[in-house]
């Protein structure tokens, strides 16, 4: 009998050490350390599609037969990059800033064009082609309906530098646990998951902006 | 008894001798009714041998009839004529029975009797100088026809002459006149010129409930009288009633080529004092065609036509032209009972007189929207005669501003006895940078149609001095001014270009 046991317990002391070592690389591969995740850049976009159509149906609504235009998907891309020691910031990707404005302009041109169609229709204008509302307004103002948004229409874009003021900021950073600790007291939540960052703003905030890795 | 029947037959045929005489008369002089005291004929107990100086020149005779009251001068043309001889505002006149015509920049032939005085004493209590009846008499002023209430008077010599306002005789000129201790100044090198300030002082807005002149294409007023009172329409109603339905047109509800009929109603209106166009039931023209009936002529029945044709009933109709009002942000001041702008009563026992009813604020809101979204009414407004081909029927335009500044480019006139002789005017003029700009002026409740016609003139003229002036100023200011900064703006200035 006690040469049973004897047997029985090496390969016990072995299971065990498998059982350890299994776990142990689980942890590191499935239950990443946050500490080495919070390294690169992620980002973020925010949706100006709304502010854009207020300012722009205002415009357009102050002169007859003037209606609401809906535009969506205009966004502009924050990054929010960690260097890995402790230090981040957050920017206003300017790229992406110039791309919503070509995007904002072309809507914004396209609704005031179909006014102007709609107007001259009313007047008994006989050819209302696009191409036709486009002739005449350069004629009349030599240049494009766009141009002359762009430069004399409402300010439909939110300013670049407004942008960055809001939220372009700077600072340190600690992980504790699961969350990120900023400099500015605040606390976040992050996924385990190497793409995807959630930072709410405060534990139980509804505030949650969820950042993808960009690089 | 028998002496009693015996009188009455003599006078019987005395009073058949006399008509006979005075008919015959008529019919062969048109100053024959000089000789026959009637009502209404023209006799004039207020004569002036006024002083006219031009250009600080001499003093000169200028045979003046007060018609009517003490300072409603009307001046001899003749006088006038010899004594702007050799000046840049000459014009010749010539009278032909009761046609007369004016060509300016001409110098003036006398004919005998110009620039003396009434060959009557002006103090002469008894005597009552005799004219024919004022009235619109056939006038061309270089080939073009104007509409002015004039009377003619025959001196002893024998030649006619004819009196006009003073103040239509000047803006026809285009010269600036004043009267300053019984003598009349004429300064030929000075266009007529409207100083708003004085005229309201001595009481310029006393001959109407209401008045307003502004740029309809900016939205500036330029002066106003009561602006928010609210005033009876008459047929300046059927300004909405054209937006209402060239909104319905826009929407595609209706087509201007829809044919539209008349109903018993409408051609029960027609059969009325109140009806223009003589229809009957079955009868039919376009819309189009209704437009004009509806502007130039102002007829009921083709209004009510429309409106059934759109809404189905005139009520219906209605209710449309009260939502419009709303959306349009008109006050309280405005409310329509019916499609044309005649009076209705009440449905009551107490039955009340009720008229459509809107303010000159409201008025110059509602025309600058319709002068914006559909300039094309002024293609209509500025029609003087327009033949309805469906009716077989020759109309014409109510608007005597469209013969007496050939700029006017419309709008409607309107008249109830209650509302006056009301008149929605507007001209067509041009800023510096080539921008179409139209003045709108209008008048609710002048008492009769002389009043309006010239009030409204006066007004409209005030409108253009104050574009013209501010124009210039603005011309001055940077290159940029010209680029429209709203989307009203931009859009008139790509329809007006």
């Amino acid at each position: 009998m006690n040469r049973r046991r004897f047997r029985i317990f090496p390969i016990i002391i072995i299971l065990l050490l498998l059982l350890t070592v299994t776990g142990g690389l689980l942890f590191v591969l499935f239950i990443t350390s946050p500490k080495r995740l919070i390294i690169g850049r992620f980002s973020r976009d925010i949706d100006i599609s709304d502010g854009i159509s207020d300012v722009s149906s205002d415009w357009l609504m102050s002169a007859a037969m003037g209606k609401r235009v809906e535009l969506s998907g205009i966004k502009i891309a924050l990054f929010i990059t960690f260097d890995g020691n402790g230090n981040y910031n957050i920017t206003v990707h300017e790229a992406s800033y110039e791309d919503a404005r070509q995007d904002a302009y072309t809507a914004f041109s396209d609704a005031t064009r179909d006014l102007i169609i709609s107007r001259f229709e009313a007047s008994g204008i006989s050819d209302t082609s696009e191409d036709a509302v486009d002739e005449k307004v350069n004629e009349v103002l030599g240049m494009s309906l766009q141009k002359y948004l762009e430069d004399y229409g409402p300010k439909i874009m939110p300013e670049l530098s407004a942008l960055k003021e809001t939220y372009e900021t700077s600072g340190t950073y600690r992980i504790e646990k699961n969350m990120i600790i900023f400099d500015d007291g605040k606390a976040s939540y992050f996924l385990v998951n190497n793409e995807l960052l959630t930072i709410t703003d405060g534990e139980n905030s509804e505030e949650t902006y969820v950042y993808f890795r960009n690089e | 008894m028998k002496k009693l029947m015996y009188i009455s037959e003599m006078n019987k045929k005395v009073i058949a001798l006399l008509t006979l005489f005075s008919v015959l008369a008529c019919l062969l002089s048109p100053y024959a009714a000089l000789s026959v005291k009637a009502a209404n004929t023209g006799k004039h107990r207020i004569i002036e041998n006024l002083s006219v100086r031009v250009n600080n020149g001499d003093s000169k005779v200028l045979k003046t009839i007060h018609y009517d009251y003490v300072n409603n001068r009307y001046v001899s043309l003749r006088d006038l004529a010899a004594a702007l001889n050799n000046t840049s505002k000459a014009f010749s006149i010539g009278i032909s029975g009761t046609d007369i015509s004016i060509t300016t920049g001409k110098n003036y032939n006398a004919v005998g009797g110009e620039n003396v005085p009434f060959d009557i004493p002006e103090d002469d209590v008894d005597y009552t100088y005799n004219t024919n009846q004022f009235r619109t008499n056939p006038m061309t002023v270089d080939g073009r026809t104007v509409k002015y209430m004039t009377f003619l008077g025959r001196y002893n010599t024998g030649s006619t002459d004819c009196y006009m306002s003073i103040t239509d005789i000047a803006m026809l000129l285009d010269t600036d006149m004043w009267i300053k201790e019984n003598t009349l100044y004429i300064d030929t090198e000075s266009p007529f010129f409207v100083d708003m300030d004085e005229l309201e002082d001595m009481g310029f807005y006393d001959e109407v409930y209401s008045a307003l002149v502004g740029d309809a294409t900016t939205g500036e007023i330029y002066t106003s009288y009561m602006e928010d009172l609210p005033v009876p329409l008459a047929s300046t109603t059927k300004l909405m009633s054209y937006l209402i339905l060239m909104d319905a047109v826009t929407a595609g509800e209706i087509s201007l080529n829809d044919t539209v009929y008349f109903s018993e109603n409408a051609v029960r209106l027609s059969k009325t004092e109140d009806g223009t166009i003589d229809i009957e039931v079955g009868e039919s023209c376009t819309l189009s065609e209704i437009f004009y009936a509806m502007l130039l002529p102002s007829s009921n029945e083709c209004t009510l036509a429309a409106a059934e044709h759109l809404a189905g009933s005139e009520e219906k109709f209605v209710e449309r032209m009260n939502e419009k009002a709303a959306s349009l942000g008109l006050s309280d001041a405005t409310i329509f009972h019916n499609c044309h702008g005649l009076p209705i009563f009440s449905d009551s026992i107490t039955a009340t007189k009720l008229q459509n009813h809107m303010s000159a604020k409201d008025m110059f809101l509602l025309v600058s929207y319709i002068l914006s979204v559909y300039p094309q009414i002024k293609d209509i407004t500025s029609t003087k005669e327009y033949t309805i081909a469906s009716l077989d029927e020759t109309v014409k335009n109510t608007n005597p501003l469209l013969y007496n500044m050939p700029e006017v480019v419309g709008l409607k006139t309107g008249t109830t006895i209650m509302a006056g002789s009301c008149l929605v005017s507007a001209l067509d003029i041009r800023d510096d940078n080539g921008n179409l700009h139209t003045i709108v002026a209008m008048e609710f409740g002048a008492e009769d149609t002389s009043v309006r016609c010239t009030f409204s003139e006066v007004l409209l003229r005030y409108g253009k001095q104050v574009f013209t002036e501010g124009n210039s100023d603005a011309s001055n200011s940077s290159a940029n001014a010209s680029i429209p900064t709203s989307a009203e703006s931009l859009i008139r200035m790509l329809l007006n270009s």
